[in-house]
């Protein structure tokens, strides 16, 4: 049995998801011969520094109520924890991408494997961090940062090798994709169906992040850093969001065989955020809370994924994808 | 020459013996039709037709007689694609009324595209209203339309949405 020592920094619903999973999975991961072991927690505060169970860390409503709890924060722990792969899953800031942007930047300075699901640091420095995980001969690793539990990056790289991608486009925020369907289903206004959105939990108090694409354009950037290699910024996204969509647009774009969707396109020379028309059989035309993505290919031609952007477990999916990429084929410490 | 030519046809009675007369008139000889019914939107089929023709003298006045129906999507000689036409709706939402709608017609005409249908929701002149237009555009022109689209949406503040086109 292999065993790979784990860092988690953030331990909220991602973190504590991905040790849902590890317990969940514990069974399939041994058949596979391979043991996932928490050597760290690190939360804002301080830190869990030793191994720790995924159940026992489950069990923890703060990480501090933890008999190994040190009052120290990754970056200063960084070189103490002798963990193989660090998994950054702190908030994504788009301003400056702290602090999942240290946390990286310092994990990859000590010799470990990053694997992260958050997107600020990607969105505002892919190039960089690329450049220096390739620096010391470790892997950065980012399924997770766009549409969660979708696999986009990992089926490039396993399904579809000797695919040029022309384009990419996609409906890639699941809260959008909520108010815009149910203005469309019931009618309603689009205050009313964010009303509706943040007393379900789907929406924030604060939505602008998604209603005004930033989410979306956070996504656009990475996928078009790390599949066209434009080196594409946050900040180099053009963006128009939602907040002016009427219930009669939508109500005339349905009668005429269209839903609105916030779209996000991106290609070799553009990257744009926008509402657009998407015909109902159209596989962009996913409702409630789904997303799509669609990679344009010049061998498969296009290709289309749909499921769950976001929820811990499915964020966690993905995270465990890119960790076992890893562990498994024997991308281990060169030291 | 071998000609394959992909027609836009209402999906009704005598719409395929109306586009038949000028291929007729200009000597085609028709070798096979077949109409892509997974395709069909809006009320149209693309209709694939293919057929031997003397020559260039006798192809371009025939495809420009279709032209002036609005019927030829894509126009194929030897393998080559000669013409190509994308067919695109966009919703303007805003003073559409207000803001000159026949001149923003116009513009996208000037920009290369040919506005099939045009639908309008107004209940009340004073309001913001929709339109829903269908734009067949050649394909080199379908970057200088979406520039005119967004220029427009600038100048007059309307909202423009544009499909999603494959």
């Amino acid at each position: 049995m292999k065993t790979t020592k784990l860092a988690l920094i953030g331990f909220g619903n991602v973190g504590r998801g991905l040790a849902q999973v590890l317990s969940m999975k514990k069974a399939e991961l041994a058949k596979r011969g391979t043991n996932l072991s928490i050597v760290a927690i690190c939360g804002r505060d301080g830190s869990v520094k030793g191994e720790i169970a995924p159940d026992a860390a489950l069990k923890l409503k703060k990480i501090s109520e933890s008999k190994l709890f040190v009052k120290k924060t990754f970056t200063e722990l960084v070189d103490d924890i002798g963990a193989d792969i660090m998994v950054e899953m702190t908030p994504t800031n788009v301003k400056d991408g702290e602090p999942g942007m240290s946390n990286i930047t310092s994990a990859l300075n000590s010799g470990m494997h990053v694997v992260t699901s958050n997107k600020g640091p990607l969105a505002l420095s892919f190039n960089e961090l690329m450049a220096l995980a390739k620096k010391k001969d470790r892997q950065l690793r980012f399924e997770a940062a766009v549409c969660a539990g979708m696999p986009v990056f990992n089926m490039l790289e396993n399904c579809l090798q000797l695919n040029e991608v022309t384009a990419i486009r996609g409906v890639l925020n699941g809260t959008t994709n909520f108010i815009l369907t149910k203005m469309q289903d019931e009618g309603v206004s689009f205050d009313v169906a964010l009303n509706q959105a943040r007393e379900m939990g789907i929406a924030e108090a604060d939505a602008s992040y998604d209603v005004d694409g930033i989410d979306t354009a956070a996504k656009l950037a990475i996928l078009g850093s790390a599949i066209f290699g434009t080196n594409k910024r946050f900040k180099d996204v053009a963006r128009v969001g939602i907040s002016e969509i009427t219930p009669e647009a939508v109500a005339m774009a349905k009668r005429k065989g269209f839903a609105i969707k916030l779209v996000g396109e991106v290609d070799r020379e553009r990257a744009k955020v926008s509402p657009r028309l998407v015909r109902f059989p159209n596989p962009l035309n996913v409702k409630g809370t789904m997303n799509a993505i669609q990679l344009e290919t010049d061998l498969a031609k296009e290709v289309t994924v749909i499921g769950r952007g976001a929820g811990p477990i499915e964020t966690a999916s993905a995270v465990v994808s890119d960790i076992l990429n890893i562990a498994e084929v024997g991308y281990g410490r060169s030291d | 020459m071998h000609v394959t030519l992909t027609l836009k046809l209402r999906d009704a009675p005598g719409e395929l013996l109306e586009a038949l007369k000028p291929i007729a008139a200009h000597r085609g000889n028709i070798i096979s039709i077949a109409h892509v019914h997974e395709q069909a939107k809006d009320g149209f089929v693309p209709t694939m037709i293919v057929l031997n023709v003397p020559d260039t003298g006798h192809l371009m006045p025939m495809v420009s007689e279709l032209e002036k129906v609005g019927k030829v999507i894509e126009l194929r000689t030897d393998g080559h694609v000669l013409q190509n036409k994308i067919s695109v709706s966009v919703l303007f939402y805003g003073h559409v009324m207000r803001t000159d709608a026949k001149n923003t017609m116009d513009r996208l005409g000037e920009a290369g595209a040919n506005v099939s249908s045009f639908s309008l929701d107004i209940s009340d002149r004073s309001k913001p209203s929709c339109a829903l237009l269908q734009l067949d555009v050649e394909e080199k022109k379908y970057r200088s339309v979406v520039n005119e689209i967004e220029k427009i949406s600038q100048e007059k503040s309307l909202l423009a949405i544009r499909e999603v086109v494959m």
